[in-house]
């Protein structure tokens, strides 16, 4: 071969492997920097100037990069067509939610309780895939300048377009709240190894679907065009949240303004006259009471895979939202008969008796401790569990959407059962009158709060058109020294329920005079319209502690009205049942309630929905969670807003010595008998669940304290470290993971392709992929200019 | 390649609206080096390049002509819609009369003075913000998926390809249009011209008048 030849042979290779060279230097890139500019359109870091290292490869100078060189290690290197695909996964950081915060999605029609602190460490929002796709290529087209064209108009849009995605809007949010103030929420994202399965133990993967009532998918793609290289295709595709309106919400807050919705919801409740401030409190005790119990119990429910969220949601939430429907609803008459006798107030009825919660008496010791560690509730405390999370309704409800998670009681027992009841009425109120003016319109109210929506109870308020005067006039005449007499009546309650923990009921139902006429009729009206519950009343009042039995659940309602006792625990099976359901508050009254305690009902996992219609049956897997039971409470006839059966507990243990009806609700010993179920529910809850306590519950350090917190490792084990997250899953051991890579290529770009995000994954093991020093571009204006300068020369006449 | 949008504002939103999607496509159009900075239009983030302060003062102007001529317009002060176009032209470098993309934006005013809105309701805001995301999307998917009629890059400048802003005032008046047009320069320079012309005469001449001053200026 001639030199010349020789030469020509030189140069052609020379020339060739600079192309080739240039190419991998244009994939390098491409990942490099689309997943610079994702995750800095993320990120929370310091906006820093432009330095002097700032990227300007494809034509779009960006600022230093945040991401850790050790990220991006698996795609500096020199061997393109090893890339594993690249996934960013861009997250709302849960890590650092105080107990005492919720975090609500706001929908359409309603929002939803995401979170209970602790329980899910993040929620994902996006994933960015990014890819060197092998299997499409364009062997015809080998302009690299036309392709570094192609890849400059694509970070063009990349730009454009991240700006345009609901967790940017949600980043940016976050931002101007981090700096006027204090929010522990963040969105972050990371860097994966997309050949790596990805699971989601511990937070909430971005297949979970959050507003569980929504139809359509929550999910949406994106797929960008492909730019094809003569080896292979540069894909970049997305899979993000469509709703990211996350709210932060101070337990307070949310349960002031759900309490103030459910106020403008309760219409149904009739006009009451002027209820004495006396009655108010107590309704709200045996709220309060009530979520106590729920909340107790919820723990010790077990949930279903399926039902997973909604369990985490109803333990969260638990809040307030329950006391405002039960404030509303119950009939102040019953409340003001029953309840004003009973001196024990709203403690919760262990309605469990012994079997499966805690004894009344431990209930009502851990009451006690509370109420004195309750100090000066505010509202805050007791409203906190309004924003019934309408997922955990939806979800753990199941064919009974409208029944409201057992957590809502919770809460609102939790606020109501202290010592603090009295201050915390008198806050409570107050808080009213403050919300009632600012948080009309608060979002949770908006779409008639989450809580509200998902209370069938107050549905059927707000369905039956009914004012929430009842409800109002119930808050709006709470004085703040009305507490005190609920203090009273709850201290007294307590210990009757410690006497005669066992007798409770029995020892309530003489107590139970409606003295006022109007709420028992109403009551017998509303019973009317449940013959079913008429007849198993009585018998279920015998059998209170026997578990579920069919059919005694309507024999816990007729009771009802005999006894406070029976109240009691119709008002609070009720309340577990009717919660989810919007039942009015005559609804509960008329409620089946399930054989045996509410505290059975919710310490078991016994299907409530049984001796209910048989719309009832989603109940069925109420475990653990107070709200779930609550749900199965028929929808009544009702005009009655859902009356929180606390309250109507508490106002037949309490009742109203002036004889005004607080509530229409004729049910003189439900409440009584809510509370106590409710009561023991709780307790029973709170010593056997971990970590279930509402974000709320922080008023009732005591009851807090005793619980033992389930610090959730796991998840943080998880995902503490890209690296570990990188790696996590075996391959062998999922199977949608990204072994297959192309599989996730060729279809759209969902969760499908990536292992689920809730199945159980096996924790992999650390990147085991040898941390080579991979070479690295310092000098990138020299690229960039090697790069360009491809382009000018050759394309002074080429077409495209 | 033609592509069209359609804004949707009122009086007080138009020139910000406009001025938001004239920089979105002029950002995906800038294909030179830059670095990009946001912009904001009633929350919406939109794209823009940092030190194109003669983009700017062209965007700028343009859109304020429009608005402009829109309310100072006698005849159309009871309209409530007001109906304007404007547009942007990519020309070929080497071949300036070749236009190889051109971008059409109808704007349509709400005429609020005369209808102003209840206070209590604002939601016209809102329906003007969606209308602007979802032009901000739109040009994100056109721009995505058409690739290929763009002409080969082959200088460093910011905006390798001159392109022209067109506007058009149509207040239900064809016979009063009015035209303006800017040229710019391969370095950048922004020519402005006014001049009330046929719709069908202007183009040529225009573009001759134009690059014959770019010729005068680049010879100075």
């Amino acid at each position: 071969m001639s030199s010349y030849q020789e030469a020509l042979k030189r140069q052609t290779k020379s020339a060739a492997s600079r192309q080739s060279e240039k190419l991998t230097q244009i994939v390098q890139n491409f990942f490099a920097k689309a997943a610079h500019m994702i995750v800095q359109s993320r990120s929370s870091g310091t906006n820093s100037t432009h330095s002097a290292k700032a990227s300007k490869w494809f034509n779009i100078s960006l600022e230093d990069s945040d991401i850790p060189k050790e990220d991006l290690k698996l795609w500096k290197g020199k061997d393109i067509f090893s890339f594993q695909p690249l996934i960013i996964e861009v997250y709302l950081d849960l890590r650092d939610l105080t107990s005492d915060q919720t975090l609500i999605l706001k929908g359409h029609r309603n929002a939803v309780n995401v979170s209970k602190s602790g329980k899910k460490s993040e929620i994902v929002l996006e994933r960015w895939l990014l890819e060197f796709d092998l299997t499409s290529f364009d062997s015809e087209n080998v302009e690299l300048p036309l392709i570094y064209k192609r890849v400059i108009v694509q970070f063009r849009v990349l730009f454009t377009f991240l700006k345009l995605l609901p967790a940017f809007k949600l980043h940016e949010n976050l931002m101007k709240d981090r700096m006027s103030g204090n929010s522990p929420l963040k969105v972050s994202s990371r860097v994966l190894d997309g050949s790596r399965s990805i699971t989601s133990k511990g937070r909430i993967g971005l297949s979970k679907k959050i507003l569980k009532s929504e139809t359509d998918d929550h999910l949406k793609g994106k797929k960008f065009d492909p730019i094809l290289t003569p080896v292979g295709a540069l894909r970049c595709s997305l899979s993000y949240r469509k709703n990211c309106n996350f709210l932060l919400n101070d337990n307070e807050t949310l349960l002031s303004s759900h309490f103030i919705s459910m106020e403008s919801q309760t219409q149904h409740i009739p006009q009451q006259p002027a209820t004495s401030p006396v009655d108010n409190p107590k309704r709200a005790n045996s709220l309060r009471i009530t979520s106590v119990l729920n909340q107790s119990s919820s723990p010790s429910r077990d949930f279903s895979p399926a039902r997973r969220t909604a369990r985490t949601m109803s333990n969260t939430s638990v809040q307030p939202f329950k006391v405002g429907s039960m404030a509303a609803s119950p009939p102040p008459s019953s409340r003001q008969t029953s309840e004003r006798k009973n001196s024990t107030g709203t403690k919760p009825i262990p309605v469990t008796g012994g079997s499966k919660s805690n004894s009344s008496a431990s209930l009502a010791a851990l009451l006690r401790s509370q109420r004195n560690s309750f100090g000066t509730n505010d509202s805050a405390s007791m409203l906190t569990g309004v924003s019934l999370p309408k997922s955990v309704v939806s979800s753990s409800l199941g064919s009974y959407p409208n029944s409201l998670p057992a957590g809502i009681p919770e809460h609102v027992l939790v606020s109501s059962g202290s010592s603090g009841t009295p201050k915390f009425l008198s806050s409570f109120g107050s808080k009213l009158h403050r919300g009632s003016t600012t948080s009309r319109n608060n979002s949770l109210e908006g779409n008639t709060g989450p809580n509200l929506i998902s209370n069938p109870m107050l549905k059927k308020t707000k369905r039956s058109g009914s004012d929430s005067s009842a409800f109002s006039t119930v808050f709006s005449d709470m004085e703040p020294g009305s507490g005190l007499y609920v203090d009273d009546e709850i201290g007294d309650f307590v210990k009757m329920l410690d006497s005669k923990p066992d007798l409770r009921f029995a020892s309530l139902s003489p107590q139970n005079s409606n003295s006022s006429a109007d709420p028992l009729n109403r009551f017998q009206s509303l019973r009317d319209h449940h013959n079913m519950f008429g007849d198993n009343l009585s018998a279920s009042l015998i059998q209170y502690n026997n578990p579920f039995r069919k059919g005694s659940y309507s024999s816990v309602v007729e009771s009802r009205s005999d006894s406070s006792s029976s109240a009691y625990r119709q008002g609070a099976s009720e309340f577990s049942a009717s919660l989810p359901m919007g039942h009015s508050h005559h609804d509960i009254s008329s409620t089946p309630l399930k054989e045996g305690t509410t505290a059975d009902l919710i310490s078991e996992s016994v299907e409530p929905g049984e001796p209910y219609e048989s719309h009832h049956s989603p109940f069925r897997s109420t475990s653990s969670h107070g709200a779930l039971q609550f749900g199965s409470l028929k929808p009544g006839p009702g005009s009655a807003s859902v009356a929180p059966l606390s309250t109507l507990a508490y106002a037949q243990m309490h009742k109203d010595d002036n004889g005004t009806d607080i509530s229409s609700t004729p049910i003189p010993s439900h409440e009584a008998m809510v509370q106590k179920v409710k009561s023991a529910i709780s307790s029973s809850r709170r010593n056997s669940r971990v970590g279930n306590l509402p974000p709320n519950v922080q008023d009732f350090r005591g009851l807090s304290s005793s619980v033992p917190t389930h610090v959730p490792h796991e998840p943080r084990r998880l995902y503490g470290i890209d690296k570990q997250i990188a790696s996590t899953g075996t391959s062998s051991a999922t199977p949608s993971g990204f072994k297959d890579h192309k599989l996730v290529v060729h279809s759209q770009f969902n969760e499908h392709a990536i292992a689920d995000d809730d199945d159980e994954d096996d924790d992999g093991d650390e990147l085991h992929s040898s941390s080579k020093k991979y070479g690295h571009h310092d000098d990138e204006d020299e690229e960039l200019l090697f790069a360009m300068s491809d382009m000018v020369f050759a394309n002074k006449y080429a077409h495209n | 390649m033609e592509f069209s949008l359609t804004i949707v504002s009122d009086l007080d939103t138009v020139l910000d609206n406009t001025r938001g999607i004239l920089w979105t496509i002029f950002f995906n159009r800038l294909f030179g080096p830059i670095t990009p900075k946001n912009d904001y239009f009633l929350g919406v983030p939109y794209p823009k390049v940092v030190g194109a302060t003669a983009l700017e003062d062209l965007i700028n102007s343009e859109a304020t002509s429009m608005v402009k001529s829109l309310t100072d317009s006698p005849l159309s002060q009871d309209a409530a819609v007001f109906k304007s176009s404007i547009a942007i032209k990519f020309y070929e470098r080497d071949r300036h009369a070749v236009c190889w993309e051109t971008w059409t934006l109808r704007v349509n005013v709400i005429n609020n003075r005369r209808y102003p809105a209840a206070p209590g309701e604002r939601h016209d805001l809102d329906a003007y913000r969606e209308v602007f995301e979802n032009n901000l999307m739109e040009i994100c998917d056109v721009v995505d998926a058409h690739k290929s009629h763009i002409p080969a890059i082959t200088s460093m400048e910011t905006s390798p390809f001159p392109y022209r802003i067109l506007r058009q005032d149509s207040s239900g008046n064809s016979g009063t249009a009015s035209v303006e047009y800017v040229a710019t320069t391969d370095a950048g320079d922004v020519i402005v011209q006014s001049a009330a012309a046929n719709t069908g005469v202007y183009g040529e001449e225009i573009l001759r008048n134009g690059y014959n001053f770019i010729k005068k200026m680049l010879s100075e």
